[in-house]
């Protein structure tokens, strides 16, 4: 209302401009200080109004630094934050007045450009949540997150996370700053009934089985296409084959300076040849032909992470049922071809941090604390980054025929190993290979040599710095 | 007032400067400095060496190359993406330009009038009202790559193909349908442009010209078009800058995650290259100052060659004589 | 269509043949721009599993009542739809911006143009150029330097970087330039000063009514783009506070959401967003209209 008002007057002062203008008077003097005066005027309503906004944003930074507060810079769609705030405030009886989350921008990417943009202004922040693709950029830049040491944390407090985890929150020069308060594993999530039908696959192990490598899926979709005569393909889209791809490297994408292929070369083999088998669907992800295609069976299944896996509305799964348990019932998921993991939200500390306690055991709470973490789990069917909670938590999901898909993420966890093969490069590198492995399928590139020197500018383009060979 | 009566010249020029003030205070203000940020950066690195001095070096990689891998990958993106510009652009200029002149001359006949003008020319406005994401997402519903886009599905129907048609994938109906969408987006826009101008007419050299037994064709080509003449070289420079400068729909027109390669046009690749987690300043910032030269000399050879001699004046007192 | 007047008979028959081909070309035209918003109202209409199901529909769907529910529920993902989307909030953000900068940009563009066509003065050629120069200054590298500088001086979550610069609106003065060059009799104001009329009077009394049709198209114009414009608010606004967001913000909140995935909500989120556009556009139509034929009478 404040804000309103504020403008109301702005307006007003802009009229107040306008009518003096007009009424300007006729000999030449006149109107030349008519002129002055309404510069003047002009200028006075805006200092009026920027003094208000002013006086407005002092009043919230001063509740906003109050000692006590924790400020926890998240993005808009952030949905986990609200949940976590909730559970937190619940659990410890604080006051609401607490813990205020702060939106900046709409989604990972917004947030990404805007929290460094916040910092520079006078705002209070405490805590950031960061998206995992640009989690490595900021715990590598001193002048947006700070260690966790500096509120009394260190790395050895966190024995029980997933050490992927670790590897992520981890800066370049060894410094750790953020941690995650979930782990995101996924599994190959499948339409049970047309396996059944075509595969004659009963049990999700014997689908395991079918999966189980990438030589083995590529033969399963083959089996597949033909058994239902053209109906369904194994795979939904290319990207959600991607994601469990590029968790299968050997060494990091970069080493010493220069870009390192390893094991991606192959991927252009695999996708192209499940395209030109009919065994991915080719539908566009996070797009309603996503969902239809696995509704109606165009595709059996597609990889989906935990996040995706849970049955509120909106979610992955929930879409690829349109939330009834009924068609959930026809579903089913298994590990799949490798370990690996999709995206995920890290909490690192700001710089300009000013309540190291509070912040403290905030983080305490969702990263460090089994038990706290144990009835987040409960509450919220996330997958925590405990494994000692996820080891013996069991659920058992309406939309997945009331399967216990952490007993599968467990699994999928134990074959995931990215010790030392994280970079700040990723996020970019991993985009552009993406993009190279669609224009290879799309056509753009005539040939796979085409398609991965074009990588290679891109990546080339992308960090000059970087040797590519 | 009488001694502005005196000595006129001087004293009215005064005004001039009075009135064009607080346009020239409010840019200078706001502008100037990222203005100069921009020329700044232009010579200065990328990435992680975005604080050293280069030179011209971000420029001769744009336009030349280099002898390394990334300042050859920079150059062919970049010459790649001019490309690009200049073809939608052209396909969507003629288009559009056609479309609006025909509408307008059309809504503004007096002698062959239709029916619900003043509805058609409501209406045909409305597209440019929609946002550009809105745009974008409902034509990839209707023209989506897979057999559940709405145009694919209703051709698979009728029988007419077997496998959908990838419409935003291929290099060409992808352009094709950019051309489509930016001149649905702003024929109307142009169209109402170009009407008020015309409006802008005195109706009685009209009058004047039916009276003469001047034909259609005869009055739009020596009387419309001539007057008409400052509002064209306006709709043609601003579109040409508009074109120039594309940037939501082809930045917006993809499947997926990944920007269409075809569509990449030069605003997509300054917005690309310090939109991004190591922001190439450097590499942005030159090839901004390169597409504002081109602009800059494109737009100022055509209004140059158009408006010397034609004093506004003198133009309706040549009309009034003869009428 | 050189038509002569030999035949009287024969030129109406002509002159109507004319009129239906042109008044069915100007409907197909329509269709054509009216199918892609209609099929966004519908969806708007439908159920989030009918458009995911059966993709592009003409026929209306019963779930509007329900889409606007579920917009306005808190308890739909947590409140994800409530904390980014609150239409009352967003239309006066919106309106607020767009009003201010409409009046600004269409007052200043006028006072500049006429400035630079009926005066002269040693600058005068310089500042014509220098105008049609900004004009093609690229925006995408030059709206960092713009938003570091509001930081600077501290304009951030402030709507005034986002109302003033619009004082300067290069394009808008370029037209209006080429608009009063093309029919402003200058004589006018020469024979106000005879009359003993002031120079801003003559500005504002005689030229601006001239200008009334330039004026209503740039007005649209101006308040269509300020309306739409997501780039600018979403920087500037870096707090994102709900209070201060402006209505493509809200639908940009809601798309960019992976997982608010009813789409029948996130396209009624657009309609509603595009509805009072719709209507002061038509509004101000009817304007532009009642200018022209003003215009007729005088002339």
């Amino acid at each position: 209302m404040k804000n309103f008002k504020k403008n109301i007057a702005l307006l007003s002062a802009l009229a107040l401009a306008g009518t003096m203008l007009a009424g300007c008077g006729s000999t030449d003097d006149t109107t030349a200080d008519d002129s002055a005066e309404t510069t003047a005027a002009a200028e006075g309503g805006d200092d009026a109004s920027t003094d208000d906004a002013a006086d407005d944003s002092a009043d919230a930074t001063a509740s906003g630094d109050e000692e006590g507060v924790l400020s926890i810079l998240a993005w808009n769609g952030n949905s986990d934050i609200v949940n976590m705030v909730d559970c937190f405030l619940e659990s410890t009886g604080y006051d609401e007045s607490k813990v205020q989350i702060v939106a900046v921008g709409d989604n990972g990417e917004g947030a990404r450009d805007g929290y460094s943009q916040y910092l520079l202004g006078d705002g209070d922040a405490d805590i950031m949540i960061m998206d995992s693709d640009w989690t490595q950029q900021y715990v590598n830049d001193d002048s947006l997150t700070a260690a966790y040491e500096t509120i009394g944390l260190s790395k050895d407090d966190f024995t029980e996370a997933f050490s992927y985890t670790l590897s992520v929150g981890t800066s370049e020069s060894g410094v750790f700053k953020a941690a995650s308060f979930q782990a995101t594993p996924g599994g190959f999530v499948y339409r049970a009934d047309l396996a059944e039908q075509y595969l004659g696959v009963t049990s999700p192990e014997e689908m395991q089985e079918k999966v189980k490598d990438w030589d083995t899926f590529q033969a399963t979709g083959v089996e597949l296409y033909e058994a239902s005569g053209g109906a369904t393909s194994l795979q939904a889209t290319e990207g959600g084959l991607w994601q469990v791809f590029q968790s299968n490297r050997t060494q990091p994408w970069v080493v010493d300076g220069a870009l390192v292929m390893d094991t991606a070369e192959e991927f252009y083999d695999i996708a192209m040849a499940m395209q030109e088998n009919h065994s991915l669907a080719g539908v566009p992800q996070w797009d309603a032909a996503w969902y239809a295609a696995v509704l109606d069976g165009t595709a059996l299944g597609d990889f989906v992470p935990t996040w995706g896996l849970t049955t509120s509305e909106g979610s992955i799964l929930y879409n690829f049922t349109d939330g009834s348990e009924e068609n959930g019932a026809n579903m089913a998921i298994c590990e799949g071809p490798t370990g690996w993991y999709w995206g995920g939200s890290y909490l690192a500390v700001s710089t300009k941090c000013n309540d190291a306690s509070l912040a403290k055991e905030f983080i305490e709470f969702f990263c460090k604390n089994a038990d706290t973490m144990k009835t987040y789990a409960e509450k919220t069917g996330d997958f925590v980054n405990n494994t000692t909670v996820m080891s013996t938590l069991t659920t058992s999901n309406p939309l997945l025929n009331g399967q216990n898909h952490y007993e599968i993420l467990t699994k999928v966890m134990a074959n995931l190993d990215l010790e030392g093969k994280v970079t700040k490069y990723d996020s970019i590198i991993k985009s552009h290979f993406n993009d190279s492995v669609n224009g290879y399928l799309d056509g753009t590139y005539a040939t796979k040599e085409d398609a991965i020197n074009a990588f290679k500018d891109a990546v080339a383009a992308s960090y000059p710095e970087l040797i590519v060979e | 007032m009488q001694v502005a009566r005196n000595k006129q010249k001087v004293s009215y020029a005064k005004y001039g400067y009075i009135f064009i003030a607080p346009f020239f205070i409010a840019y200078a203000f706001f502008m100037i400095y990222p203005l100069i940020n921009t020329i700044i950066l232009s010579f200065k690195g990328n990435g992680s060496t975005v604080d050293d001095w280069v030179g011209f070096q971000n420029f001769q990689y744009l336009l030349f190359g280099g002898e390394t891998r990334a300042a050859d990958a920079i150059h062919s993106k970049f010459v790649s993406s001019l490309g690009n510009t200049v073809i939608l652009w052209a396909g969507n200029f003629v288009v559009q330009i056609l479309l609006s002149l025909l509408f307008a001359v059309w809504f503004s006949d007096n002698r062959i009038k239709v029916k619900g003008t003043g509805f058609f020319k409501v209406v045909m406005y409305l597209p440019n009202i929609i946002t550009a994401t809105s745009v974008a997402a409902m034509f990839l519903m209707l023209f989506g790559n897979s057999k559940y886009g709405a145009i694919n599905s209703l051709l698979l129907n009728l029988g007419w193909i077997s496998e959908p048609l990838k419409f935003v994938n291929n290099v060409w109906s992808s352009r094709v349908l950019v051309m489509l969408i930016q001149s649905w987006m702003w024929f109307g826009n142009t169209m109402i442009l170009l009407l008020s101008g015309i409006y802008g007419i005195d109706a009685s050299i009209y009058e004047a010209a039916e009276i003469d037994g001047s034909s259609g064709a005869n009055t739009f080509f020596r009387i419309t078009m001539p007057i008409l003449k400052p509002i064209f070289i306006y709709v043609v420079i601003t579109s040409m800058i508009g074109g120039l400068q594309m940037f939501d729909i082809p930045y917006l027109l993809h499947e997926g995650t990944t920007i269409r390669p075809s569509l990449e046009t030069t605003a997509v690749f300054i917005y690309g290259q310090f939109h991004q987690q190591s922001p190439n300043y450097g590499y942005s910032a030159a090839a901004s100052v390169i597409l504002f030269v081109i602009t800059a000399v494109l737009g100022l050879i055509i209004y140059k060659t158009n408006t010397e001699p034609s004093a506004p004046r003198a133009k309706k007192h040549k009309f009034e004589t003869r009428r | 269509m050189a038509v002569s007047y030999a035949s009287n008979d024969r030129y109406k028959k002509n002159v109507a043949a004319h009129s239906i081909v042109r008044l069915i070309i100007c409907i197909i035209v329509t269709i054509i721009c009216l199918l892609p918003i209609y099929i966004l109202i519908v969806n708007a209409t439908r159920k989030s599993g009918d458009i995911i199901s059966n993709g592009v529909s003409l026929i209306p769907g019963t779930n509007l009542i329900q889409n606007f529910k579920n917009l306005h529920d808190e308890t739909i993902q947590n409140g994800s739809y409530t904390r980014a989307y609150n239409l009352l909030i967003g239309y006066r953000n919106s309106l607020i911006i767009a009003v201010c900068s409409t009046v600004l940009t269409v007052f200043f563009s006028a006072l500049t143009a006429y400035g630079l066509v009926v005066y002269d003065f040693k600058l005068k050629k310089f500042a014509t150029t220098f105008i049609l120069a900004m004009m093609m200054i690229p925006m995408q590298v030059v709206s960092t330097g713009f938003l570091q500088f509001m930081v600077k001086i501290g304009l951030q979550d402030n709507y005034l970087p986002l109302i003033l610069p619009s004082i300067a609106a290069p394009a808008v003065v370029f037209f209006m330039l080429q608009y009063m060059r093309s029919s402003f009799p200058l004589d006018i104001v020469e024979a106000a000063r005879i009359d003993g009329c002031g120079e801003f009077r003559t500005f504002m009394q005689i030229a601006l009514p001239i200008f009334q049709p330039a004026f209503a198209v740039q007005a649209i114009f101006a308040f269509v783009a300020s309306w739409n414009n997501y780039y600018n608010p979403s920087m500037l606004l870096v707090s994102g506070k709900l209070e201060q967001r402006t209505m493509p913000m809200m639908v940009a909140a809601i798309l960019g959401n992976d997982k608010l995935t009813d789409y029948g909500v996130n396209y009624l989120a657009v309609a509603l967003s595009i509805v009072p556009v719709v209507i002061i556009y038509l509004c101000l139509s009817k304007f532009i209209i009642r200018g022209v034929t003003l215009g007729a009478v005088k002339g």
